[in-house]
């Protein structure tokens, strides 16, 4: 409504990302990479759109989402068993990286300062990325997948610190000692916002989580407001977003609404991050790369192979398995959105030349879009080594299996909606010794049954998914809401799951009938059959 | 982002305040967001150049869109089911005339005609969101009077986004408007012929996963705004097409799954962000509010129970939907900001509009509750021109034919009962007497309704009413003869044993005739 055509770039760049994202998934490329292309058509390609401060604001709420959706899916146990790993390895990397990259970048015609902002900037990887893969491959939960979130944690917290000293000698207030002074209240932040997240999150939300529980679109505003307030101590604290969001995740982790709130915030941080990464094609400077092209190359090369060597020997070293030595060096193999942030501070205090930027964001996309497919690809990219003799085959730790979050059940009924109907359904059939599984949104209505429960809209594919519905021998639906039974008998349909579905009203029976539901559970006309054989009892019809 | 944090935690309390006092959630959003309005913790208009901070506008851009689109989207006329005629006569009845009524109330009060237009616009509809969110916690979504007052809501959203969208036209003259009349059609169309062939084919066929599908849905709402904007169509008739393009089944419901959550999130923040854009009223335009807010619940009721009742409803449905329907629109906010938009308004009279969207929307609940609804029913004056109905006794009264109405009467009558219906439902009314089956059009709540209906001399009442407190109240008067109600949950089932009447658990029996097929669909496999 103001006069900046905010609303049409953000057009623009829905647009173009829907439509390469969908071009994308016939060529079987990663969306990240669609969307990095979709930024770099609209923007250095056509200038249709500039990268403007409302589109930044959207991309830092879509990191601030992503790490949220971390944070509620890893909970402090999580980390327990990877936290000395992920310590010692990712503080080796930055110091060996950064040594690396120094060497390196004196060979090029920079400044010992800029060869060192280079250096720095190859050493961070982007946590966007790996996340937004590991949980699309659902491997978050696997060891590699908690040792990388645990040295992206490190990152940041060294990132934090640069920025920080960045910010500290620039201003004015550093004469004053400000850097150290910042430095210590990010420290003291950290404690407090742990100390915070630890002790008094659980006790704190959930009270008025369950007091809500039948109202999920409730909990779901309070979630983010939680989320967002964090982030915005976490600012107050000179903190990342990012941490605020992710230790804002940690706190709900453990609630019972935890998997529901998850999917809830899905959609959303998959539009935010979106907006994410086109903005970081968008505000690429293809000219300025392309005159320093070895450079580039040369550093793609050192972040791609380099870091992956180094991290891969690290971890070896850390007495890890191959197999996951060399997937979470993979997933590290690339440069983060920080850096470029980093590096444009640097840029800004003139501290540094105008090349170093484009320099940096043109590594950073070729990284971004190569290491995507390695990470997709890595566990064949392993066998395919091993295969050719050039690895042996490590041995398997058994904690290396996955932990699958999606449901294993096979050949189990699903009853959604726990009213009189479906929960006495669930005992039924458990009685039988069936194998049952109760949805419903309302956890209050989910408890004291005898049989496994999800919490959740089963509207959504998300949740279809998480009940093994593609592998149910039945769904059952109890629910009073016409359009939801109509949109679960039409699934059934496609997936070729019978169905038994509760008719609210006579009219709905054609719809039904249509789309092929198995059986229709009438209460209405059952209940007659039932009145009339009380009535014969009562002498009013004869028998 | 301590912007949106700030707009996120004004929503959350909203929220919780709202479930705390059974309120809707809305006027406490947009209260709070005043709130800060007022402290100055958001700053209306504060900056220099005259605008609002960019999250805020941005904030109420983004909300509006999807505020519109999901409208666009839930544009299902199946679900009036036989209603569709009463809602028209209903929607555009209330429409035109507590619209007058609103224009000629703020001309009285001094406003100029463009501003009474507005004011009168803003009085004319009923809140979508505030109405749809009572019936589901009241669970009378399927109830006749819930079916017609949602067409009712249909009928005056359209109105509604049409009216803004002609405003947006109306500053360019008559040649533009006839233009836009065009476009409009020309988008219209599309929506259209997308929602018949192709996005059936896109969504069901394409085997999208979530994200692909997300973005595609965001698209096609952006695709259409922009479509709008270069056909120089106000935005929200593109999102409200862009809806409307995937109205259709089983597109909705898929789509409706991944859009929800952004359209909670969004909706939220955009109230918020309303309310704090709000500035601080005086003291003669909270007065002003405050006669409108009594224009609106003094004259709504009226107006739509006797439009109601013309158009064929029972005295109790029509009363029910004119208390449920006496509040302003989301539409009306959406309405003074546009005005606002286009300096047809000052901040005065978008302050009124704020507050009596506010107000009226928290007198809902209070409203449309069963108490006033009785009360206002034995003070209908028409009330007393039902005949009594020729002097049965010893006959079976079926209170609440409903879908299986058949079932039950058909072994009665065969067993030579007399028999006796009553039934809210005008289409039941209508085919009974066909068949000749005597019968009492109106409310089996209603004590008169059951005195004209013999209750004291009947040998057996069969009640399914879906209304667990009405047949509580039926039992003391039906003490001389057994009560046989049909109930669906557990607890209303032991509330009426408890009393003395023999419930029948549908679900329960329901779930008897699933078994036996149960047993033999296992053994099939």
């Amino acid at each position: 409504m103001s006069g900046e055509p905010f609303i049409e770039s953000l057009g623009i760049v829905v647009v173009a990302a829907a439509a390469c994202a969908g071009l994308a998934r016939k060529a079987k490329i990663p969306t990240i990479v669609a969307y990095l292309l979709a930024g770099l058509a609209i923007g250095p390609g056509l200038h249709l759109v500039e990268h403007s401060p409302s589109l930044e604001v959207l991309s830092e709420t879509g990191i601030a989402l992503l790490l949220f959706v971390v944070g509620m899916e890893l909970s402090f146990d999580k980390f327990k068993d990877v936290g000395k790993v992920a310590l010692l390895a990712g503080l080796a990397q930055v110091a060996l990286t950064t040594a690396g990259g120094f060497a390196m970048c004196q060979l090029f015609d920079f400044t010992p300062m800029e060869a060192l902002f280079l250096a720095a900037a190859m050493t961070f990887s982007s946590t966007v990325v790996v996340v937004k893969l590991l949980v699309e491959k659902k491997e978050l939960y696997s060891l590699h997948g908690r040792i990388a979130v645990g040295i992206f944690l490190i990152q940041d917290v060294v990132v934090i610190l640069a920025l920080t000293l960045l910010a500290g000698s620039a201003s004015a207030e550093a004469a004053a000692g400000g850097a150290s002074g910042r430095i210590a209240k990010a420290m003291l932040g950290m404690v407090v916002m742990l100390a915070l997240v630890g002790t008094i999150a659980r006790p704190l939300l959930a009270a008025p989580f369950r007091w809500a529980a039948n109202a999920p679109g409730t909990v779901f505003i309070w979630s983010l407001a939680w989320c967002f307030g964090l982030v915005a101590l976490a600012h107050q604290l000179n903190l990342s977003p990012a941490i605020g969001a992710f230790l804002a995740g940690i706190g709900l982790a453990q609630l019972p609404q935890n998997q529901d709130l998850r999917r809830r915030v899905h959609p959303l941080m998959n539009f935010f991050v979106a907006v994410f990464f086109v903005s970081l094609g968008l505000g690429m400077d293809v000219g300025a790369a392309m005159s320093h092209w070895q450079t580039v190359v040369a550093l793609a090369i050192f972040v791609l192979l380099g870091k992956w060597l180094l991290f891969t020997g690290i971890l070896l070293w850390l007495k890890q398995t191959r197999r996951t030595a060399f997937l979470t060096g993979l997933i590290v193999s690339q440069v983060s959105e920080f850096s470029i942030i980093l590096v444009s501070k640097g840029q800004a205090l003139g501290i540094i030349g105008p090349e170093v930027l484009p320099i940096t964001t043109m590594t950073g996309l070729i990284t971004i879009c190569a290491s995507s497919y390695l990470i997709l690809k890595g566990d064949r990219l392993y066998e395919w080594l091993v295969v050719r003799g050039w690895l042996n085959k490590g041995e398997r730790s058994q904690r290396d299996e996955l932990m699958v979050t999606v449901s294993e059940l096979r050949g189990h009924v699903i009853v959604v909606g726990m009213n009189t109907l479906g929960r006495n359904i669930c005992l039924k059939l458990s009685e039988l010794g069936d194998q049952v599984l109760a949805v419903d949104t309302d956890v209050k209505k989910l408890e004291g049954l005898p049989c496994p429960i999800l919490l959740g809209n089963f509207e959504s594919a998300n949740v279809q998914e998480e009940a093994g519905l593609a592998h149910a021998k039945l769904l059952v639906s109890a629910l009073h809401i016409e359009e939801a039974n109509d949109l679960m008998a039409f699934r059934c349909h496609q997936l070729g799951i019978p169905c038994a579905i509760h008719v609210v009203d006579l009219s709905a029976t054609e719809n039904l009938l249509e789309m092929d539901a198995t059986y229709l559970m009438i209460p209405k006309v059952d209940g007659v059959k039932l009145q009339n054989e009380v009535l014969r009892k009562m002498g009013f019809l004869q028998s | 982002m301590n912007e949106l944090a700030m707009l996120l935690g004004v929503a959350a309390v909203g929220l919780g305040l709202a479930r705390c006092f059974h309120l809707p959630a809305i006027p406490l959003l947009l209260g709070l967001g005043m709130v800060l309005s007022f402290t100055g913790m958001a700053a209306p208009s504060a900056n220099e150049h005259g605008t609002q901070s960019d999250l805020l506008s941005h904030a109420l851009e983004l909300g509006l869109a999807f505020l519109v689109f999901s409208s666009g989207m839930e544009l299902n006329p199946t679900r009036v089911g036989s209603h569709k005629k009463a809602a028209v006569i209903v929607g555009i009845g209330q429409f035109t005339l507590a619209g007058l009524v609103g224009y000629f109330a703020s001309k009285q009060l001094g406003f100029t005609p463009l501003e009474s237009a507005y004011l009168g616009l803003a009085l004319s509809a009923s809140s979508t969101l505030v109405v749809v969110a009572h019936l589901k916690s009241q669970r009378q979504m399927s109830e006749p009077f819930g079916r017609l007052v949602i067409g009712v809501l249909l009928v005056q959203d359209i109105l509604m986004i049409l009216v803004i969208a002609g405003l947006a036209q109306s500053s360019r003259g008559i040649g533009s408007v006839m233009t836009s009349l065009a476009t409009t059609s020309l988008l219209a169309g599309l929506a259209i012929i997308l929602q018949k062939w192709a996005f059936p084919k896109l969504v069901v066929q394409g085997k999208l996963d979530e994200e692909t599908l997300l973005m595609g849905v965001l698209a096609i709402l952006f695709g259409f705004v922009g479509g709008a904007k270069w056909l120089n169509l106000p935005p929200i008739l593109g999102a409200f097409f862009a809806g409307l393009s995937l109205s259709s089944f089983p597109v909705n419901g898929l789509v409706r799954g991944l859009i929800n959550p952004m359209h909670d999130f969004f909706t939220a923040i955009f109230f918020s962000a309303l309310g704090a854009i709000v500035k601080p009223p005086d003291v003669e335009t909270a007065w002003f509010a405050i006669i409108l807010c009594l224009v609106v619940i003094l004259l709504t009721p009226p107006l739509v129970a006797v439009l109601a009742e013309i158009a064929g409803a029972t005295s109790r449905s029509a009363i029910e939907s004119g208390l449920i329907l006496a509040q302003a629109s989301e539409f009306s906010l959406v309405l003074a900001l546009v005005g606002k938009e286009l300096g047809h308004l000052d901040e005065t009279i978008f302050t009124i509009v704020a507050m009596v969207t506010a107000g009226t929307m928290c007198t809902t609940p209070f409203l449309a509750n069963p108490t006033i609804t009785h009360r206002l029913l034995a003070v209908h004056p028409l009330r007393n021109r039902l005949k009594t109905i020729k002097t049965t006794t010893n006959h079976i009264l079926i209170l609440g034919f409903g879908s299986a109405g058949m079932w039950v009467l058909k072994p009665l009558k065969e067993a030579g009962h007399d028999i006796l219906v009553v039934d809210e439902d005008p289409n039941v009314i209508s085919k009974l007497e066909k068949m000749n089956i005597p019968c009492i059009h109106g409310d089996a709540g209603d004590v008169g309704i059951l005195e004209a209906a013999g209750l004291d001399r009947a040998k057996l009442v069969i009640a399914s009413l879906g209304r667990t407190p009405d047949i509580i109240k039926i039992m003391p008067l039906a003490q001389h003869c057994p009560v046989v109600a049909r109930v669906f949950e557990q607890n209303d089932a032991d509330s009426i044993a408890k009393i003395g009447g023999t419930a029948i658990l549908n679900s329960t029996a329901s779930l008897d005739t699933f078994l036996t097929w149960y047993k033999t669909f296992v053994t099939r496999r």
